[in-house]
């Protein structure tokens, strides 16, 4: 680090308070009338229609495909067996309007259908890559970009990093489920790293959390594969570049790959696992409910398909009638229009926070958000061409290498949505690119 | 059930600007503080001049930005009870008022602005550069986060450039010890002498503590170096603009010292150079102001290298001792600039940013090193022409001597002092000191010789302390009864260059006219030594 450029990352006051809100608590299993109706959206995680496998009035089971996503070519499966007996526009989080869910009754008996077979101790890595897409494993650290792609035909991978780093406040889903799944966390660690043929599969995780360095330590001469390092208490400490380079000072220009690295989130690792040894796919999910907008903050198993309305009935309600609700950490996930959105596989939690009115002042070009930015950009002065509608600075200033973190909007003293404004600055980017292509699509179409 | 759909972060640093500005605040009060607590020390009305001048400039600074933000307010005011006519639109103006008050900051500026002054200053230069500050130092562009300008540079520099005379004259006779200072601030002193410490009796510890006369605030080297620290640990101000700023003046100042034959002096020679005409406070304070700084980390250094660069061309090698504010100015102009040539990555191509940042910084230290020989040759030459003196003693009559003392180069007469003086062989005593003739410029020397004969006049005020030049007249040249041979002899010394006085001596002959004294006591102890009466 020199004293020129960015630090990349700042310690978050408070993130302790946040997480203790339910990181010593019991998982909580959701009630049953809470989960009466199950909602599985009929596109995939990041908003892509998927090829429908059902249809209204269909008996479906645990297992069960609901539709294959045409864009990655992996299955949806349905969480719980009953049948579906409607279909409802509901919000969808991450496609940020209504789409169609298809609405399950849920029957609580629980049938199942074996949707995979395990693979034995002599299975080929390119069998359990086909095996991790069969089981339709997606990122569960947020992104939610299928696991297999990035394990098939890979090469050159000489370190795994599994990242249970969790900087965002509030949620401790990764901290629960490292705690509870150790073994099926280094067994799955080891076949990530058997089958990207790395030579050494590192667990990643802040430095405050001893109980799981014991609890890994215990058994971790099993799996000499796998070694434990810490990260400081920092954000965005969970970000792919920022953890790369904290961990094997290594940097890269667009894909981990290039550092010869592969990211995958703990949670992922542990599914990877189940699917690989057990045969068996993802159906719940742990999502942390906190924030000083919920009754009772916990965490929660519920099935994936969950209302969240219902979940933060189950947990006493909101304590305000004026709350932002936010699928995920409150650092980088948006405000919610309604709380009629359902759980997907990567949502690892929900943040319900009093509203509370922010005024913003003048900049005052402390430069701060330059200072700590974990991509090195300069969000002030992507904000000051943006105002001025100065496109070439814009594309100067590498707005587009922006990972919305929000932490320039956080540090900023004169309370200015600065990431709104690097947001606004890659969009206009985004259009003028798609402008030149319609220009030059046109001038080929006269010649 | 109403759903917030503010953008993320939900979550904000608790640190607000207005915070910010409050630490601040109490870091200059603190300053004015120190400045008028040791005015008082000097005098109760300067004291009062002291506190004056910060609440002058702090009230017309408040008042501009009423007047100006007075018509959007009320707007605003009207727009508020047409929403709810419940509502006194008088309250509303007032509530709206508050709040952009408050946060606008003025009093920030007012107060830089006042502890950039002299205790002399007319509290009307006070009301005007004041005015003028903010008007057209902030308001004009904008407001808050918007100015070029440093606001309270502005206005300090436009009361230079106006009110030049009224500032350096205003400080009245001072009672400080400091005598050969009093007045007249340190660094024109230092100017006048070349940059060159030696023989001006300078206490480094007094220069530190800021028990001295200049501007308000910024004599209080430690205190502010101090404040400078907290306020930087606390994220007030960002340390890589003073410290680079600083450190590039004392590396140029250390090299100016070898070069002009300090040997290891100049280690303090630089201390000296960076402790005064307002370095540390222009370093903390003015410097640092991020909205008129470059906004990514290098483009901050770069500004704090390229002000120490015009400070240190300024103060050196043009006609402005003050050189701090200038370059401020200068480099504020020059931050779109900077800010404009940093694109893409902060952290990459580190190597040319660094090369920029030492580019500059070798500009400083080549100046610094010129400067050395420069200074030194002048001074050199300078201090030959002040401080040889010579004389032409005659036997009038028994026991009376005539004497005539010139003082300067060979060929080169600087000035010259005529007496007539009779002796006491026997008791070994001087007995009646004539002075025939005297410099006759009407100054500060005439008047001394001749014990207030010659009026100590107001312009010339600024140079010495007239009680202690007059105390002087009577004991060495009045001679109401007869004095011994060696009072003056003890001062005398050996050598007839001040450069070699001892500091007991030099704290008799200072009284504001240093030449005069010296010149005078060095007549009666040539007469003595041709009478035969050295032992």
């Amino acid at each position: 680090m020199s004293i020129i450029s960015s630090r990349g990352y700042l310690h978050l006051k408070g993130i302790k308070e946040s997480k203790h809100l339910t990181s010593d608590k019991e998982v909580l299993e959701i009630s049953n009338e809470a989960i009466a109706k199950i909602y599985i959206p009929e596109v995939g995680p990041n908003a892509v229609p998927l090829t429908l496998n059902v249809k209204v009035g269909d008996e479906v089971k645990v297992g069960s495909v609901i539709g294959i996503r045409t864009d990655f070519n992996i299955p949806v499966y349905c969480s719980v067996s009953g049948k579906i007996i409607a279909e409802e526009m509901l919000f969808h989080a991450v496609a940020g309007r209504p789409v169609k869910h298809f609405v399950i009754e849920n029957d609580f008996k629980d049938e199942k259908i074996k949707a995979l077979e395990p693979l034995g101790e002599d299975a080929s890595a390119e069998e359990i890559v086909e095996q991790i897409r069969k089981a339709g494993i997606v990122g569960l650290g947020g992104a939610g970009f299928p696991t297999y792609i990035k394990y098939r035909g890979v090469k050159d991978i000489d370190t795994v990093i599994l990242n249970g780093v969790e900087c965002e406040p509030f949620l401790t889903t990764d901290y629960k489920e490292m705690q509870e799944k150790r073994e099926l966390l280094l067994k799955g660690a080891t076949i990530l790293g058997r089958i990207s043929n790395a030579k050494e599969v590192i667990i990643a995780f802040k430095a405050d959390k001893v109980d799981v360095m014991a609890k890994l330590n215990e058994i971790i001469a099993d799996y000499p594969l796998v070694k434990i390092k810490t990260v400081k208490d920092a954000y965005p400490m969970g970000w792919e570049r920022t953890l790369i380079k904290e961990l094997t000072s290594r940097e890269y220009d667009r894909l981990p790959s290039e550092a010869h690295v592969i990211v995958n989130n703990v949670q992922t690792t542990i599914e990877v696992a189940r699917a690989v040894l057990y045969g068996e796919i993802m159906t719940h999910k742990v999502v942390t409910v906190s924030g000083d907008g919920v009754t009772k903050q916990s965490n929660v198993r519920v099935p994936i398909g969950t209302k969240v309305s219902s979940i933060v009935e189950f947990l006493g309600g909101y304590t305000d009638e004026n709350v932002a609700l936010l699928l995920g950490g409150p650092m980088t996930s948006k405000g919610q229009m309604n709380d009629g959105v359902v759980i997907l596989p990567n949502c690892n939690g929900i943040t319900i926070l009093k509203h509370r009115a922010i005024k913003s002042l003048p900049c005052l070009r402390c430069g701060a958000c330059v200072e700590h930015c974990p991509a090195g950009i300069q969000p002030v002065e992507i904000k000051i061409a943006v105002e001025s509608k100065n496109i070439d600075r814009i594309a100067s200033l590498n707005a587009m290498s922006c990972v919305e973190c929000g932490l320039c909007s956080y540090i900023c003293p004169s309370k200015i949505d600065v990431t709104e404004f690097v947001k606004k600055g890659k969009l206009q980017l985004r259009l003028q690119e798609q402008k030149k292509l319609a220009q030059q699509k046109a001038a080929e179409a006269k010649k | 059930m109403k759903f917030s759909m503010s953008p993320a972060p939900f979550l904000r640093r608790k640190r607000t600007t207005l915070a910010i500005m409050l630490e601040l605040t109490i870091a200059l009060a603190l300053v004015w503080l120190a400045s008028i607590i040791y005015y008082f020390t000097i005098g109760t009305n300067h004291g009062l001049q002291a506190i004056l001048i910060g609440v002058v400039s702090t009230v017309t600074m408040m008042l501009v930005e009423f007047l100006f933000y007075l018509p959007k307010c009320i707007k605003d005011g009207k727009e508020a009870v047409s929403k709810n006519s419940e509502l006194n639109c008088f309250k509303e103006t007032m509530k709206a008022m508050g709040y952009k008050l408050s946060h606008s900051f003025g009093w920030v500026s007012g107060l830089i602005l006042a502890l950039l002054l002299p205790v002399g200053t007319p509290l009307y230069v006070v009301v005007v550069s004041a005015i003028i500050a903010i008007l057209v130092g902030k308001l004009l562009f904008g407001g808050f986060g918007y100015n070029i300008f440093n606001p309270a540079i502005v206005g300090r520099i436009f009361a230079q450039l106006c009110f030049g005379t009224s500032l350096a004259y205003g400080v009245e006779e001072s009672v400080s010890d400091f005598t050969i200072f009093t007045g007249a601030t340190v660094t024109s002193q230092l100017s006048n002498n070349n940059w060159m410490t030696t023989g001006l009796d300078i206490d480094l510890w007094k220069l530190l503590l800021g028990n001295y006369q200049g501007t308000l605030g910024e004599t209080f080297t430690l205190l502010i170096l101090v404040i400078g620290v907290v306020l930087a640990i606390r994220k007030v101000i960002d340390w890589k603009v003073p410290v680079f700023y600083v450190g590039t003046l004392y590396l140029a100042s250390l090299l100016a010292g070898f070069c002009g034959g300090y040997g290891l002096g100049s280690f303090e020679y630089a201390l000296i150079q960076i402790s005064i005409g307002g370095i540390m406070f222009g370093a903390v304070f003015c410097l640092t102001d991020p909205v008129t700084n470059p906004t990514s980390p290098s483009g901050k250094v770069i500004f704090a290298v390229g002000a120490a660069l015009f400070t240190f061309v300024i103060r050196y090698f043009a006609s402005a001792p003050e050189g701090v504010a200038y370059s401020i100015l200068l480099m504020n102009m020059l931050t779109p600039l900077i800010d404009r040539c940093i694109k893409g990555f902060t952290t990459k191509k580190l190597l040319p940013k660094w090369g920029v940042i030492g580019g500059i910084m070798l500009a400083s230290m080549v100046l610094g090193v010129s400067s050395g020989f420069v200074n030194h040759g002048a001074y050199d030459a300078e201090y030959r022409r002040q401080n040889e003196f010579s004389s032409v003693v005659e036997k009038v009559e028994d026991n009376v001597y005539h004497v005539e003392v010139e003082q300067g180069e060979k060929g080169r007469v600087w000035s010259k002092i005529e007496m007539k003086v009779t002796l006491d062989m026997n008791n070994r005593t001087v007995t009646k000191i004539e002075v025939l003739s005297y410099g006759g410029n009407g100054g500060f020397g005439d008047a001394l010789l001749t014990g207030g004969e010659i009026e100590f006049s107001d312009d010339f005020a600024y140079f010495g302390d007239k009680n202690k030049a007059l105390a002087f007249y009577d004991k060495y040249i009045k001679l109401d009864s007869p004095l011994s041979f060696d009072e003056y002899l003890t001062i005398y010394g050996k050598e007839n260059s001040i450069g070699n006085w001892s500091s007991e001596a030099k704290g008799v002959i200072r009284v504001g006219a240093t030449y005069t004294t010296m010149g005078f006591i060095y007549g009666v102890c040539e007469v003595i030594n041709y009478a035969g009466g050295a032992q």
